[in-house]
């Protein structure tokens, strides 16, 4: 079971390099997030009850994050 | 921010630009297209939005700040040698910063020898304006040596301190003190020295620097680049990875630390009294105040889906 920690790294992995993830969460696709969870390898007891969770949440900022962590975010200097 | 003279400078920069690039093509038929590309996405970009962006450093707009308001309408020729000499000057620093980070396609190596044709076409201009044995030159060579010293030396560092961070970090926007002390020396009577001006310009790179680090703590980890944050995650939290302390502390840290150094460029805008440079500052600080607002929002984001994962395994 991982902690609360490497779960957070998981996701930042995640949103860095697996655009099929972060598309998952921006058109909160059930069966998309269900898959990709598992591609994770994140095993939870009940996929239904914490796809429900995640589908709550406003992934809309997704962009702002994944502009944040897979390119230089700062003009030319 | 705005002022009356903006339109002037918008043409001035664009001119500049459409001059930086006909020649680059003209000179280097074929590697141009590929250095553009790589430079500038495809078709490159090269707007003049991003000399008026107050996330840019503003290393073309200073010397024009610097210069009398009468001067920058009648004295085109210079205002525009200027801007053309900036462009290619900042080209060829930010090549060589980009190869020596790995910090890009791997392709970017192969044209590492357009530095040098960025480099002559950054002293060529002024030729025009100070003889050989001129004051200029010394000013020149000593703040390109330093620009050239300070982006080698960041790039051999194995570790970041705050020591390190400020004598040469920091300094990698020295060779903007190049069209300012070329703007100094072209006009007389003007109201700051040259060394307020060198002043402001530390100041600000110090604040730039960091910015460019504290927002890019990702995107210079997975390039293996080694800042001034990975270096305090390794001191702050040895045996944590970089992810994990920025989202406890490093975040927060950074965010402060931030802010302090953001003050000290307030400080030293206010002292030299310039009106356009006041202006952009106070700009900067609204952006800034948005970036780390944004920034706060996405780690967020990121606790949220470790929070749900975590309950749903407990």
């Amino acid at each position: 079971m991982a902690s609360e920690h490497e779960n957070e790294q998981i996701f930042l992995r995640a949103c860095t390099t697996n655009e099929a993830f972060r598309q998952a969460l921006r058109k909160k696709d059930r069966d998309a997030i269900t898959k990709e969870l598992d591609h994770l390898g994140i095993k939870v007891a009940d996929t239904k009850a914490v796809v429900d969770e995640i589908v709550k949440v406003n992934w809309g900022e997704l962009y702002s994050l994944e502009r944040r962590l897979t390119g230089r975010v700062h003009p030319d200097n | 921010m705005q002022d009356s003279s903006y339109p002037p400078f918008e043409r001035l920069v664009s001119d500049a630009f459409v001059r930086f690039e006909s020649n680059l093509r003209a000179a280097l038929p074929n590697t141009a297209p590929q250095v553009l590309k790589l430079l500038h996405g495809d078709p490159p970009a090269l707007h003049p939005e991003v000399a008026l962006d107050s996330r840019s450093f503003p290393h073309y707009l200073l010397p024009y700040w610097l210069s009398p308001v009468r001067a920058r309408a009648v004295d085109l020729e210079f205002q525009s040698d200027v801007l053309y000499s900036t462009a290619n000057g900042s080209h060829s620093i930010r090549l060589c910063d980009n190869i020596a980070d790995g910090d890009g396609p791997s392709t970017l190596r192969k044209v590492a020898p357009c530095a040098a044709y960025f480099s002559s076409e950054f002293s060529r201009p002024y030729m025009k304006y100070f003889p050989v044995h001129h004051d200029f030159w010394g000013f020149f060579d000593k703040f390109w040596a330093q620009q050239v010293e300070s982006s080698s030396a960041d790039a051999l560092l194995r570790d970041v301190d705050d020591q390190a961070f400020l004598l040469l970090c920091s300094k990698k926007f020295t060779a903007t003190k190049i069209p300012i002390v070329a703007v100094h020396l072209r006009y007389e009577e003007l109201e700051n020295s040259p060394e307020e001006w060198f002043k402001f310009v530390d100041m600000l790179g110090n604040f730039v620097q960091f910015n460019n680090d504290f927002f890019d703590w990702n995107h210079d980890s997975q390039y293996g680049i080694i800042t001034y944050i990975s270096s305090e995650a390794r001191r702050r939290a040895p045996g944590e990875s970089l992810a994990r302390w920025f989202l406890k502390e490093g975040f927060d840290w950074g965010a402060s630390s931030l802010r302090s150094r953001f003050d000290n460029v307030k400080k030293e805008a206010e002292f030299l009294g310039n009106r356009a440079v006041l202006d952009w500052v106070i700009a900067r600080g609204y952006a800034l105040d948005c970036d780390i607002d944004e920034a706060r929002s996405d780690l967020e984001l990121v606790k949220t889906f470790g929070r749900i994962i975590s309950s749903a395994q407990c």
